[in-house]
């Protein structure tokens, strides 16, 4: 009797009951005996049993030891033998059916973390995103300061890690249904989940702060931003709209304009129509790559314009290839470049031009890639152009003695001009400071 | 631990092993399957390297890769819940890819026929194509969005769990 009573305190509710009805024939000690102890834990959440919105499994209850009664609602349950517990079961729930070739997944070595660090990292478009900030800080008036432009490329660089490690983390099982991105790290298992959070948290919060502390908050602030907005905004918000693209689209402006203002402290005009180039640049080049993917995206949930509203998706494309033009023509207006620029700069332009306006007749798969192609082609080309055709110091101040008709001071700043030139190394933040009041003393 | 435990443990540890002893016989007759082809594709035992951290090859209709978490010898309770968590977590995913990728080859199948039936034999062109890939996508938003929230929950509910588990190697040590 007092076993009975054991047994029955202490085996769970939800198979209590037939415990019950099955072994007690004295109904008076049923009553008495009806447990309100607390049950023996079995090692998992109630949460983590209760079905899943939207999926059509109740988990096995993996972590009894006695067997599961809840009843499973999906055809791909009936490999679940009750007895046959995933803990100690050879082919984990679901995979049956076909031939596993199990393989071990050893811990890395540090040459391995190389290589997964670069890849988590997406390293080569993390690369070309520095480019344009690097180009951005080479577009400033300003002479260069060295200490600030490795400052500024080196956290530039973390953050944008950081953020491409975020989106590998929250993306292994979408990733693992497109071809272009099933080799990445975490869908084939070569580190563990928390191994790359802790990585792009760790890269996030040293990127910013290198930022703040080596070259200004406003650039730190713009990093963070981006941060947040690639990792938390865009990624999300792939699988919901296709307005994705736009955010997507300022994720990569942005990088431009911290080049910008991490030399001056604030955001000009002219950072913002660096900004602006690159924000009408992404489309025609996101455009015609989704293109070629819109199967992959389709199976697997992403919400792109390729697959929604093709016609919208070239004609977008097209849109932001004329915008181009204007914000091209826009540069030597605001002194950053000499005329030279709108002439050279729109020729590329009209390549681009003419691959779009091909992309948005045709709108097939090798028009799609041709577009891609160009785009990736168009960036560098037309940065390099800008750096060109920049207006240097020497040119702006150069202007102005001309004008002021004053060559005595005219000549005298030229000379100032030079020497400092030399010595560009070692301005400090101060000097930079007094430079940019005598220049603004010069051209008010 | 009483006598029902006991017993049911007992049950369900011979069944285990029969079914350890079935499927091992099963991966045994299709790895030798395998083996008359050209190349010898090497496997390991799972219920002998229960151990190591093993990973499969792509499903090939979900393409996720199943996979083993070590067990190791003194496994606390809290490292075989989280073991089994991660299990879970897996199982879903599984679920939800194996269903939605063949809702969608089924689906292409039919369209594709349909179409060709409507054409008299050519193949679906591309505009064609891009009309099934919008349905599809808009009708399956609701499936995937509750998938979507569920996964992003379940993943980052594993991050705190992990990283005590790590803590718990490193202090242990």
């Amino acid at each position: 009797m007092l076993s009975r009573s054991h047994l029955i305190r202490v085996a769970p509710a939800r198979i209590q009951h037939r415990w019950f009805t099955s072994s007690c024939t004295n109904p008076h000690r049923l009553a008495r005996i009806q447990p309100r102890t607390s049950l023996v834990t079995l090692g998992y959440s109630a949460k983590s049993s209760t079905p899943l919105n939207g999926s059509r499994i109740m988990f096995t209850r993996a972590s009894s030891s006695i067997p599961p009664t809840s009843t499973s609602l999906s055809d791909n349950d009936k490999d679940s033998d009750p007895s046959t517990t995933p803990t100690t079961s050879t082919t984990p729930a679901g995979f049956q059916g076909y031939d596993i070739r199990w393989k071990e997944v050893k811990s890395p070595t540090i040459s391995d973390y190389i290589s997964i660090y670069l890849d988590l990292s997406k390293a080569r478009l993390g690369a070309l995103v520095t480019l344009t900030t690097m180009a951005g800080y080479a577009m400033t008036p300003m002479g260069a300061s060295l200490p600030t432009l490795f400052a500024l490329t080196t956290g530039t660089a973390l953050c944008i890690t950081s953020a491409n490690a975020y989106n590998q983390f929250v993306e292994p099982p979408y990733d693992a249904q497109m071809s272009r991105t099933r080799n990445r790290i975490l869908v084939r298992k070569a580190v563990s989940p928390l191994h790359a959070w802790s990585f792009a948290t760790l890269t996030g919060l040293g990127g910013t702060a290198l930022l703040a502390a080596a070259v200004n908050p406003l650039t730190a602030a713009l990093g963070a931003a981006n941060l947040v907005l690639y990792a938390a905004v865009y990624t999300p918000m792939k699988r919901v709209s296709i307005a994705n693209t736009w955010v997507g689209a300022v994720v990569g402006a942005i990088p431009p304009m911290m080049g910008w203002a991490a030399c001056t402290n604030s955001l000009d005009p002219e950072a913002w129509l660096l900004g602006l180039l690159l924000y009408a640049w992404q489309f025609p080049h996101f455009n015609s790559l989704a293109w070629n993917l819109r199967a992959d995206y389709s199976k697997a949930g992403y919400r792109m314009m390729a697959v929604t509203d093709p016609k919208l998706n070239a004609r977008v494309s097209l849109r932001y290839s004329l915008a181009l033009i204007p914000l091209v023509t826009l540069a030597p207006y605001l002194d950053m470049t000499s005329w030279w620029f709108a002439v050279d700069g729109n020729i590329v332009n009209g390549v681009m031009l003419a691959g779009a306006a091909n992309f948005w007749r045709k709108r097939d798969d090798k028009t799609a890639r041709q577009l891609f192609f160009g785009s990736l082609i168009y960036l560098p080309v037309i940065l390099a152009l800008m750096m060109f055709h920049k207006k240097g110091k020497q040119d702006i101040v150069q202007e102005v003695g001309s004008l002021e008709q004053v060559s005595e001071s005219g000549s005298a700043a030229q000379f100032k001009e030079e020497e400092d030139d030399d010595e560009y190394e070692y301005v400090d933040e101060d000097e930079e400071d007094e430079e940019e009041a005598h220049v603004a003393v010069k051209t008010a | 631990m009483n006598t029902l435990q006991r017993s049911s443990l007992s049950t369900a540890r011979s069944c285990r092993r029969f079914a350890t002893s079935a499927s091992t016989s099963a991966s045994k007759a299709s790895t030798e399957d395998t083996s008359t082809k050209k190349r010898e594709r090497e496997s390991l035992d799972p219920a002998l390297n229960t151990h190591k951290f093993l990973a499969g090859n792509p499903h090939p209709v979900s393409n996720l890769r199943p996979v083993k978490y070590p067990v190791p010898t003194n496994e606390s309770a809290e490292d075989r819940s989280l073991r089994e968590q991660r299990e879970r977590v897996d199982a879903f995913n599984q679920n939800f890819w194996v269903n939605n990728n063949n809702m969608f080859n089924k689906a292409k199948a039919e369209y594709e026929d349909k179409i060709r039936a409507q054409n008299g034999g050519v193949a679906a062109t591309t505009e064609e194509l891009s009309v099934f890939y919008k349905d599809f996508l808009d009708k399956a938003y609701e499936r995937q969005m509750n998938y979507n929230r569920q996964w992003w929950i379940e993943n980052i509910g594993l991050l705190w769990p992990s990283a005590k588990s790590v803590v718990r190697k490193w202090t242990s040590k």
